[in-house]
């Protein structure tokens, strides 16, 4: 029987994650978030090692911090940045990643392999988990890893 | 932007509402399809009870000490924000945005002078906002 518990971090995580640069400025990490619908991107370096992640909260209160908004966007996201990520390998149980995500009170986790990120585990992967599975349920065509992303 | 400006400005007004009632799992087929991460909780008389958010969830593992998620037996209002932090639809933005960042949340339900509910605004309302204030994103991402 198909079930939530049986599935792992690898079979739901968003692949090729968008990504920041640490010299982007807040107003790039606004514009990436709001475009692609992301409460949060992480911040990679050039070996694509994970350095940080940005959030809509970080950015708010930034943004909030200051009756100067054009002065705020110019700024670097290092400025605005409070979150030490938490990382996560994929063979993680999703129940697991799930729990680490609630006890860190963070909506993204980042998958990473031998010290570079792999991917991004966010709470709308989850939710888009337990949709489709229910779908695949009915149909009875689930296996694991087939989880549809959009 | 103008922090004086009122949340029923930005809020959306067509919010998504879900009874308390409903198996979680209808619940986030819900929010997958309508691509959003909040969607407001009502009860039997359809009044606003609580606030279901895609971090919920992932709460919900924690219902079970064997960490397992029964998608089918737990209702919304098992793992719903009860009494959810709301903010008045004629009140100032900057209102909005720090009762956001104190109690850590991303959605605000609105309620119109009757306490009924009007809209909701999401942090991405706001964030939204303040990037038309800004100038036009650097040109080197």
């Amino acid at each position: 029987m198909l079930s939530f518990n049986d599935l792992t971090v690898a079979d739901v995580m968003t692949t090729n994650p968008v990504c920041l640069r640490p010299d982007a400025t807040l107003a790039d990490a606004a514009s990436t978030l709001l475009s692609k619908r992301l409460t949060g991107a992480p911040v990679v370096g050039a070996d694509e090692s994970p350095l940080t992640v940005v959030s809509t909260a970080d950015l708010l209160r930034a943004f909030s911090a200051d009756g100067d908004t054009s002065g705020v966007a110019k700024q670097g996201i290092a400025t605005a940045v409070q979150q030490v990520p938490v990382t996560i390998e994929a063979s993680m149980p999703l129940t697991e990643a799930c729990e680490r995500m609630v006890r860190a009170r963070t909506h993204q986790l980042l998958v990473v392999d031998g010290g570079r990120l792999k991917g991004v585990l966010s709470t709308t992967d989850v939710v888009r988990a337990v949709a489709c599975i229910d779908d695949l349920r009915k149909s009875g065509r689930f296996k694991t890893g087939e989880v549809e992303k959009t | 932007m103008p922090w004086q400006q009122t949340v029923e400005s930005l809020m959306t007004r067509d919010v998504i509402t879900t009874p308390e009632s409903e198996p979680l799992v209808t619940a986030m087929e819900t929010m997958a399809e309508q691509h959003v991460r909040h969607v407001v909780a009502t009860d039997d008389d359809g009044k606003l009870s609580g606030i279901l958010s895609n971090r919920d969830v992932a709460r919900a593992t924690l219902l079970n000490p064997e960490r397992k998620l029964d998608l089918y037996g737990i209702t919304v209002g098992q793992v719903m924000t009860k009494d959810p932090i709301t903010v008045a639809a004629n009140a100032p933005l900057a209102d909005a945005a720090r009762l956001m960042l104190e109690n850590r949340i991303n959605a605000l339900p609105a309620l119109d002078g009757d306490g009924g509910l009007a809209g909701i605004l999401t942090s991405d309302d706001l964030l939204y906002a303040l990037i038309q204030a800004a100038p036009p994103r650097s040109p080197q991402l």
